[in-house]
């Protein structure tokens, strides 16, 4: 029996299996755009055949089957959502288009901000024909200030029925302190038009943001039916084929939820998809006992950065997707575009690197494909880093000539320098770029790089980690077993995540002596357990037994008039006023650890803005056993030699070439060296040591 | 390439591309600490702030993407610490100044600066500075506008270059002297912690750069990408016509009276040199709405950084090719004792307004850049504070800011963006409702866009929203509301576009809220409400907010870009279809003819209206086509370049500017207007939403030959008309084409 984990990426679909003796194994084939689900069934083909078993036989031997998908996310940015229309407070329709104003910048880089020709807003989910304002009110209190028009109610379910809309979304003002009026249009919506899916802001997320709330609950209800259907399909299939195993879908709050579940939280298979690696290398950290870990994960186009602290990944509150803003505890992933697709360029003598691509077409200029201008990938070959040999395991002809004069003509020639030295310039500018993004997530947050290890993975980042890791000053480097698959390994690896939020705003008045006797704990006692007893049933609905279950509570914590909050874990069990005080006293240490010593202003007293619970439900997993390590003479191992440019020197050196597929757990290597492998290279720079571990993930040291 | 003996080595490219994403990473962090620790809504949700990096004699080396104007004014701040701290009390490593005297380089008062030099060992090798609009600082009136001003004493407390860090402490003393000052002492505590916090972690995050890069490098990186600005820009200017190019905007009400103040500027470009030349501007005013030097600086960079170096690091080389020419007494450069506590958002703006007008002149000269030309965005910045008690019986203060959700102006060639205004803020937020309505005791009735408030043309301006509050569970809140642009249209469109809308604030007395709650239903717009409509004028200033009243106000829309009778009338069918254009602004201004029934445009009625309302232009011709005289073939010369949406067209050996139907006007040196058929336009001939002033007037001016309207200038009575590009050298080439296709 096993376990399997399929992650479908931009360009390739990753299958993973572990089997119940603890082996795993990978496999990579070609996404299939125009129908994802198809490319699913190549990858579960190409595995079964590995295993010697017919698909049936594969499945029916499956005991959990994980997937993560780019489905929501494709259907979003192509705008291929359901037809959905959006009933809201009167006075109030433009809220989706205005969006704060926040549409109009975002996702512009740093170079686009300044040019205001760069800015537009995004073509909208909803139409504002399809916006429907209604007549009610509701304050701040949660008081009803109008009770809902219902006969506007059902006018406005009828016009929107008319245009023929497929999903319904609701979102009023302060619903999220009120719900009735939601929820009684959610009634009327069930009698007007039964079968019209339905997702109101209080259910999905009931927390202050009017813009974020609406916008999350619209983008639900836009890819509601797109998710089911899709998700409906694969399982269907796969229960034909005879698969009984439970079919669960990865999220971007950092687990898994059952296919049923999914499309009451669409929104949340938004960004999934770099989340699968940070998922990976929370496993990876598990069985290596890291529990610091800085991912990297450095792909064609982008580099995606994460920090895991504490075993526990960062999250964040609000994450900007397509331009729209969503409100959902999501697993905080920074972006940057640096990629070996990154395409370099010199302005009056200036070298910059990315943020543009040439993608996959026309693609590096190494690829003959069209591309001519030249990359990062290309610099890699002219610097004889990866062999073109050998490139994607000689799957992909690239040639050096190429890339040679891409890089002479538009880098080394407008600064008058060699094409190698140009070649390393490129180099150097891009690892910088990587190195600039660990530090903002890292040293910029308080942290220090050296108490972390890094986890490199994705098609470029074992080729660059060497560099920009030893930028950062960290201390070892992990290459995972399955760096060009980690997504997918990290959906395996899964656990059952669930979340839910409630705003209630609570405030110390400015200047209080015990600050901890201004608050309500049997109030703040019953919001938690209602959270509670939401994660559980949610759990339960999973299959999550109880003895699987673990909740964490938190509050969202501010200065009074601040905006932004930190979140504070609170303890679980009957809640005192000596535990609110412990909570008063861990938001200030939090707030000097960030913000620096006497960053605090206490006398302005401190506002509990949020209340949330986070739920996990344990999958069952087989346990991955470690091989033993053996010790070999390095003679055995290495493959060969080539003279390699690393950036410190303008001379070649001459690095050990080794075939990484023929390496076993407990070979050491000295730098210079190159491991080759099928999707990847892994980088070893000379003074630095490698080596293999039981589970055959590759350990760089650095020397510091 | 010999190098001289002892010239400085310079630094490669590779490390200077990674020392320059430092420093710019430096001065994000330090927006993103501001941000975190600010107490302040408008700090937090809408920007009013910037951080930045400086040589160690203040000049600009990298600002952040927030206020522009803000950015200029710390170099100011930074140049008058070094001057008067000096010799006393000195300059030391730890120390941080702070100011907020306009005498000195802020902009206004509230703008206040915090500033730290940045020591390596004894040397001081930088500076990084953090600026923020905070709630209140003191004078006559809570949030620190007064309309009724007549000394700038009277406006705040006037804090001049004052230590308060001295190497690493608080001075308790200064800190608690500056609390007691302001009526809000919590918010202002803590938005000052917040600076202090931000220049920290700037100060450090330099400094380890220094470490990792050295101290030489990192000093020769900031020198050169100043002269890398530099160079880029005088290139850039090099490549762009001579010519003088002129524009003008005005402001109504100076707190005292209605009386209307002209911002002229002359924009003079030669070889890589510009200067920005205001001496035509009005003589300063009694009232809080002039400028100092540092508002004058900052309104021209807002445009200038922008629209000429939109590609290029926004540094002090900027400023180097750039002479800002502005007499003394002047609404553009007040002495002292004239108050200037509104001068951001009064002759500020005003300055923005005409330097985006004339750059987009000189912009639109050139094929490569004029898709940077545009019309005017909101030209007016509506400044609504609120203050008073919750219903728990807490002190509130706050200010609106939703009024960034102003229209943008046309593009060449692209509509103005919705809620796209916003030139001083390169990203622009505003709050949510539930933020707003969870500070202060209110009720929002609605927030959203406004018809017709866009600027009519070929390219439309951008929609503007309004919003309308009442006060909830208290029995009053105090507003203090000043603004321009009620009976200026100052978001002025460009070759024959409208102006965007006016602004329009109204309060409501006695209205029937309660009423509409009892109908079960709920206005969303101020003209459903019944009551006593008062229009508030521009400057109202302070004014009770009873229960059961309504204040509704309405911001400037973009201006838009060319004939409106160009403006393909399917576009305009799509916008009444979305509520952006009234139906009768689609016929009296578009002249376009909706069926009744499906709303789209008929053709053959709209064609003969277009053509009689070309006629009462006193057209001699057709109607005008986008498609032109040139575009049929029936051109006379050769067309050879664009001047806006005219052409130059050769013909016997001269250049002429010529209507794009090949109608030729005169030589590109003089002022078509004097051939054209001129229109004295009624305000609603503008727009429906737009006032003019007593002492102004519109005028349009349309070719003879086929009624194109080409131009539109708002003046004075005395005023003579407005002499727009004057080229005087010779005019790159651009296919006629692109002028001509919408």
């Amino acid at each position: 029996m096993h376990v399997v984990g399929v992650d479908i990426g931009g360009t390739f679909t990753d299958v993973a299996v572990i089997t119940d003796a603890g082996e795993a194994h990978s496999f990579k084939v070609p996404s299939t755009p125009d129908d994802l689900i198809a490319g699913v069934f190549h990858g579960l083909d190409e595995a079964a055949a590995a295993f010697r078993m017919t698909l049936k036989e594969f499945l029916g031997c499956t005991r959990l089957f994980n997937h993560g998908t780019t489905i929501a996310t494709n259907a979003f940015i192509e705008r291929k959502g359901a037809k959905t229309g959006l009933i809201t407070t009167r006075g109030f329709g433009d809220t989706l288009l205005i969006q704060r104003m926040l549409g109009m910048t975002a996702g512009l880089t740093e170079n686009q901000l300044p040019d205001y020709t760069q800015r537009s807003y995004p073509e909208p989910i909803v139409p504002r024909h399809l916006i429907k304002e209604v007549s009610e009110r509701v304050d701040r209190y949660g008081e009803v200030v109008l009770a809902l028009n219902e006969e506007e109610t059902r006018r406005a379910l009828r016009e929107l029925r008319a245009e023929g809309i497929e999903a319904l979304a609701v979102c009023f003002l302060w619903s999220f302190q009120n719900p009735s009026h939601e929820r009684i249009v959610k009634r009327l919506a069930a009698e007007e038009a039964p079968r019209l899916p339905c997702t109101i802001s209080s259910d999905l997320i009931p927390v202050i943001r009017e813009y974020e709330r609406t916008a999350t609950t619209v983008l639900n209800s836009y890819l509601q039916a797109t998710v089911e259907a899709y998700a409906g399909r694969l399982e269907a299939r796969l229960r034909e084929l005879g698969m009984g195993a439970p079919f669960l879908i990865m999220n971007s709050l950092g687990g898994v939820f059952t296919a049923q579940e999914a499309p009451k939280q669409v929104v949340s298979l938004l960004l999934s998809g770099p989340t699968g690696g940070v998922i990976g290398s929370l496993g990876v950290g598990g069985l290596l006992g890291h529990r610091n870990i800085i991912t990297a994960d450095m792909g064609g186009t982008s580099f995606d950065a994460s920090l895991i602290f504490n075993g526990q990944p960062r999250r964040a509150t609000i994450s900007e997707v397509g331009r729209y803003h969503i409100l959902m505890p999501m697993i905080q992933i920074e972006t940057i575009g640096a990629g070996g697709g990154s395409i370099a360029a010199v302005n009056e003598g200036r070298l910059t690197v990315g943020p543009e691509s040439a993608g996959a077409r026309p693609g590096p200029a190494c690829y003959g494909r069209g591309g001519v201008l030249p990359t990062v990938t290309d610099a890699d070959l002219v610097l004889n880093v990866i062999d073109p040999a050998r490139f994607l395991g000689g799957k992909l002809r690239v040639r050096r000539e190429p890339a040679l004069a891409a890089i002479r003509t538009y880098v080394g020639e407008p600064l008058g320098i060699g094409v190698i030295e140009a070649a390393a310039g490129i180099r150097r500018v891009v690892d910088q770029r990587m190195a600039d993004l660990l530090r903002q997530i890292t040293v910029e947050k308080g942290h220090d790089p050296g108490e972390f290890v890094l986890y490199a993975y994705g098609g470029a980042g074992p080729v660059h980690c060497a560099a920009f890791g030893g930028q950062l000053r960290v201390g070892r480097i992990v290459v995972p077993a399955f760096s060009t698959v980690h997504s997918a390994y990290g959906s395996a690896t899964a656990d059952i995540h669930v979340s839910h939020a409630v705003t209630d705003l609570l405030r110390t008045p400015a200047f209080a002596q015990d600050a901890a006797r201004h608050l309500d704990a049997g109030r703040i006692g019953d919001l938690f357990a209602g959270l509670e007893a939401r994660c559980g049933e949610q759990l339960a609905r999973n299959g999550v037994a109880g003895e699987m279950r673990s909740l964490q509570r938190f509050m969202e914590m501010r200065y009074r008039r601040q905006t932004h909050e930190l979140s504070v874990p609170v303890r679980s069990g009957a809640l005192d006023q000596g535990a609110l005080a412990a909570a008063l006293a861990d938001f200030e240490r939090l707030y000097e650890e960030r913000y620096g010593p006497e960053s605090g202003f206490r006398e302005a007293g401190i506002e509990i803005t949020r209340f949330r619970v986070d739920g996990v439900g344990r999958v069952t997993k087989p346990t991955q056993q470690p091989e033993p390590l053996q010790a070999r003479e390095r003679a055995a191992v290495q493959a060969g030699w080539r003279e390699v440019y690393f950036p410190e020197s303008a001379e070649p050196i001459k690095t050990a070439i080794y075939d990484g597929d023929a390496l076993r757990p407990g070979d050491q290597l000295d730098g210079p060296a190159i491991l080759e492998y099928m999707g990847t290279t892994i980088v070893v720079p000379a003074g630095q040591h490698a080596s293999m571990d039981g589970y055959r993930n590759i350990h760089i040291l650095l020397r510091k | 390439m010999t190098q001289h003996h002892g010239a400085p080595e310079p630094v490669d490219p590779f490390t200077f591309e990674i020392v320059k994403h430092r420093l710019h990473a430096i001065t994000e962090e330090q927006g993103i600490t501001l941000k975190a620790v600010s107490g302040s809504p408008i700090v937090t949700e809408a920007c009013d702030f910037n951080t930045g990096i400086y040589l160690r004699d203040g000049s600009i080396v990298c600002i952040g993407m927030q206020v522009i104007m803000q950015a200029g004014s710390m170099a100011l701040v930074i140049r008058n610490v070094i001057k008067d701290c000096t010799e006393n009390p000195g300059i030391e490593a730890g120390d941080m100044f702070i100011l907020n005297d306009p005498a000195k380089g802020a902009l206004h008062p509230p703008d206040v600066s915090i500033v730290a030099p940045v020591f390596v060992e004894d040397r001081c090798i930088a500076w990084v500075g953090t600026c923020a609009h905070v709630l209140d600082v003191g004078g006559m009136e809570f949030g620190s506008w007064c309309p009724t001003a007549t000394e700038r004493v009277q406006e705040a407390m006037l804090i001049p270059p004052l230590k308060l860090v001295e190497r690493g402490r608080l001075r308790n003393d200064i800190w608690r002297m500056i609390l007691g000052m302001t009526r809000l002492p919590q918010l202002v505590g803590l938005d000052l912690k917040a600076m202090i916090a931000a220049n920290n972690v700037a100060r450090r995050r330099l400094l380890e750069a220094v470490a990792q890069f050295g101290e030489a490098t990192v000093l020769k990186v900031m020198e050169g990408l100043i002269a890398y600005s530099e160079s880029r820009l005088r290139a850039r200017l090099r490549e762009l016509p001579d010519g003088v190019f002129t524009a003008v905007d005005y402001q109504d009400h100076d707190g005292h009276a209605n009386r209307l103040y002209r911002c002229h500027l002359e924009l003079r470009k030669h070889d890589d040199r510009l200067a920005f030349d205001f001496s035509g501007s009005s003589p300063q005013s009694s009232g809080f709405i002039n400028a100092t030097e540092s508002c004058l600086i900052g309104g021209v960079c807002a445009a200038l950084f922008t629209m000429l170096a939109f590609d290029i690091p926004w540094t002090e080389g900027l400023l180097r090719p750039v002479e800002i020419v502005a007499p003394e007494g002047t609404i553009c450069k007040a002495r002292t004792p004239a108050p200037v506590g509104m001068a951001t958002v009064a002759t500020g703006f005003s300055v923005m307004n005409a330097s985006v007008a004339a750059v987009s002149r000189l912009l639109s000269c050139h094929p490569q850049y004029r898709r940077h030309a545009r019309a005017v965005s909101r030209g007016a910045a509506p400044v609504l504070n609120l203050a008073g008690v919750t219903p728990e019986g807490e002190r509130f203060g706050t200010l609106l800011l939703d009024i960034l959700a102003g229209g943008g102006g046309a593009m060449l060639g692209r509509d103005g963006l919705n809620a796209g205004a916003s030139y001083p803020i390169p990203t622009p937020n505003i709050a949510n409702v539930e933020t707003n309505e969870s500070i202060a005791p209110i009720l929002y009735l609605y927030r959203k866009f406004i018809p017709d408030t866009g600027g009519a043309g070929l390219y439309r301006g951008g929609l503007a929203a309004g919003m309308a509050l009442t006060p909830h569970k208290v029995p009053e809140v105090m507003a203090n509301l000043v603004t321009h642009g009620v009976e200026v249209p100052n978001a002025q469109g460009l070759f024959g576009g409208h102006p965007g809308s006016c602004v329009v604030n109204t309060l409501v007395e006695g209205s029937d809220l309660s009423e509409f709650l009892a109908r079960r239903t709920w206005p969303a717009d101020v003209a459903e409400l019944g009551g006593q409509h008062r229009n508030l004028g521009a400057k109202p200033g302070r004014f009770r907010l009873r229960s059961g009243e309504v204040f509704a106000y309405t911001w400037q829309g973009g201006g838009g870009i060319g004939d409106p009778l160009l403006r393909p009338a399917q576009a305009v069918a799509r916008d009444v279809r979305l509520g952006y254009v009234g139906r009768a602004a689609a016929r009296d201004l578009y002249g376009v003819v909706l069926s009744p029934e499906h709303g789209a445009a008929l053709e053959e009625e709209t064609k003969l209206l277009r053509q009689a309302l070309s006629r009462e232009r006193g057209a001699v011709g057709r109607a005008p086509t986008s498609g032109g005289g040139l575009a049929e073939g029936k051109g006379r010369g050769d067309p050879e370049s664009a001047c806006g949406l005219l052409l130059l067209l050769r013909h016997d050996g001269n250049s002429y500017l010529a209507c794009p139907c090949a109608h030729r006007f005169c030589p590109p040196q003089e002022n078509w207007k004097r051939l054209a058929v001129r229109l004295r336009l009624a305000p609603n001939a503008l727009g429906p939403l737009i006032t003019l002033h007593a002492g102004l007037q519109a005028y349009g001016f349309a070719c003879p030959a086929c009624g194109r309207l080409l131009a539109i200038d708002l003046l004075e009575h005395d005023e003579a008309w407005l002499h727009e590009a004057s080229l005087t050298g010779a005019v790159a080439l651009a296919p006629a084409g692109m002028a001509l296709r919408p």
